[in-house]
């Protein structure tokens, strides 16, 4: 960020403070918005019709194909229709909290884009703070669908709302937990930092510092799903058993809000794994250190992004929903004890081996290894159990 | 200083903006045809129930925020020892092994109250 600020302002040759401030802060404003809505926005809208494309792969089904091509310019359509509905109000609602709920979670989901960093130099703001930031900015969304539930005055919305609430905070402490390792990997918070303290091989990354980080992997993805409330964690809005949960008495545009903000939150989600446990936007080391090679840092960080999320989407259509007590008690029973554990473990470790780079590097590959043994085996089993079914891989999606 | 917060204001704000201009063309583009049976609050058709929603709840839901409380400042306190337990070594561990075993005497007994399970 500084160093386009400090290039634009030679290159238009302001020397005043005022202008430097000026020109400083309309690249800010620029670049907020462009993240926001030119990027966030088709980023939330695809996602949602590739989930869609995606489930109805999975389910044998054709799935949205209508509007463009295969029908990619649905999540258009969506919004555009969500636009001309009634904004229906219920008479015992509390109306300005009704009102207000959905820009708390469009907000809150908008703020942690502030602190992702794309590249090297593609960061709206390296906040030195800035993974606690995200922490509690996502409070908001916590805020928000709690109004909703509260303010609309329906059961079906208040069970949602108390037990989105219940869910978030539960699933806020292992991951809290979890991303407290990454700290004490790094030794910073901001996200920068700990980007630039992994590499670009996977023996690099966070998550194959030792064994005990595949554990903090594994209890971060799954509490982010959790925080997030995507499947299996989707019980705010549980459709077989609360209506819509949060969101049953809205329509129109602020229901969208909502959704956009999930299907936002899936992006949070990606980026948020991918930074802190999976090397972020980091390339081999030549193609470091220039702001030229921001495409390729971007290219890297956006791929690692969407496998992520890929994931996220497949496992919602794979899961059933787990009950509130199995919610409550995989949180409390087993995700809190064994963070705290694997917290020891980590800090124990980087005592022992501190000072000893080649046990470090040695114990980087050995975890590597076992974590990578997993995604091959994963992969290996998808194609023998492809391979059995006698089925034919169907790659024309033109049908 | 500031520079590093100012885009945290900006973005809330266009978070904000974005959203308001989204409600007000749909307020522009769609239509407004009120009735009484629209404006009940839906819930399945039970219009004889609707006497409000906001009764009382399960203490589970007030029990798991308060452990969240304490649950949560414990790790606000454990975020700035991550950050300097390199520098301090091995002191920081024992200290932080003091503190968690606080904390997990805490979560045993509160594990042994039974507040942590939903039946």
């Amino acid at each position: 960020m500084e160093s386009i600020t400090n290039s634009l302002i030679q290159s238009w040759g302001i020397t005043s403070s005022t202008g430097a401030q000026l020109v400083s802060l309309l690249v800010m404003l620029a670049f907020s918005a462009v993240v926001l809505i030119p990027f966030f926005l088709p980023f939330a809208g695809i996602t949602s019709w590739l989930e869609r494309r995606i489930a109805g792969r999975m389910q044998s089904r054709v799935g949205p194909n209508i509007n463009g091509p295969q029908g990619f310019l649905q999540w258009i359509a969506d919004g555009v229709k969500a636009m001309e509905k009634e904004d229906l109000m219920p008479d015992d609602a509390d109306k300005p909290l009704f009102k207000v709920a959905p820009y708390f979670v469009f907000m809150g989901v908008g703020a942690t884009l502030v602190a992702i960093p794309f590249s090297e130099y593609l960061v709206l703001s390296d906040l030195n703070v800035g993974i606690f930031y995200i922490i509690s900015v996502t409070s908001f969304v916590t805020v928000g669908i709690l109004l909703a539930g509260w303010s609309s005055n329906n059961k079906w919305s208040l069970i949602g709302g108390v037990r989105s609430a219940s869910q978030m905070i539960s699933y806020e402490i292992p991951t809290a937990l979890s991303i407290l390792t990454v700290v004490l990997l790094t030794g910073s918070l901001s996200m920068q930092d700990i980007v630039k303290a992994q590499g670009f091989w996977p023996w690099q990354w966070h998550i194959s510092n030792n064994p005990f980080m595949i554990v903090m992997f594994f209890i971060f993805f799954i509490s982010a799903l959790a925080e997030g409330s995507r499947t299996p964690f989707d019980l705010p809005e549980a459709e077989s058993e609360l209506v819509s949960g949060y969101n049953t008495e809205y329509s129109g545009i602020r229901f969208a809000m909502f959704f956009l903000a999930e299907w936002g939150n899936l992006f949070v989600i990606g980026a948020m794994t991918t930074v802190l446990f999976l090397g972020g936007w980091q390339a081999p080391v030549a193609l470091q250190g220039s702001i030229w090679n921001t495409p390729v840092q971007f290219i890297i960080f956006m791929t690692k992004m969407s496998a992520v999320v890929f994931i996220v989407i497949q496992l919602r259509w794979t899961l059933p929903r787990v009950r509130v007590d199995q919610l409550m008690i995989i949180c409390w029973h087993y995700f809190v004890p064994l963070s705290l554990l694997s917290i020891l473990a980590v800090t124990i470790w980087m005592a022992l081996s501190y000072g000893h780079s080649a046990l470090e590097l040695g114990m980087s590959i050995f975890s590597a290894a076992i974590w990578l043994y997993f995604v091959f085996l994963v992969l290996f089993r998808a194609v023998r159990n492809f391979k059995k079914t006698n089925a034919k891989l169907n790659l024309n999606f033109l049908e | 200083m500031s520079e590093t917060y100012i885009p945290m204001v900006l973005m809330i704000a266009i978070a904000f903006g974005l959203g308001s201009a989204l409600v007000l063309l749909s307020v522009v583009l769609g239509p407004k045809y009120p009735s009484d049976v629209k404006d009940y609050p839906f819930e399945c058709g039970h219009l004889i129930d609707s006497d409000g929603a906001r009764k009382k709840h399960s203490i589970k839901f007030y029990m798991i925020a308060i452990i969240f409380l304490l649950f949560d400042l414990e790790i606000v306190f454990m975020y700035p020892w991550a950050t300097v337990f390199r520098e301090i070594g091995i002191t920081a561990l024992f200290e932080m092994f003091f503190f968690l075993g606080i904390l997990v005497v805490g979560y045993i007994y509160v594990w042994k109250k039974g507040v942590l399970e939903w039946e």
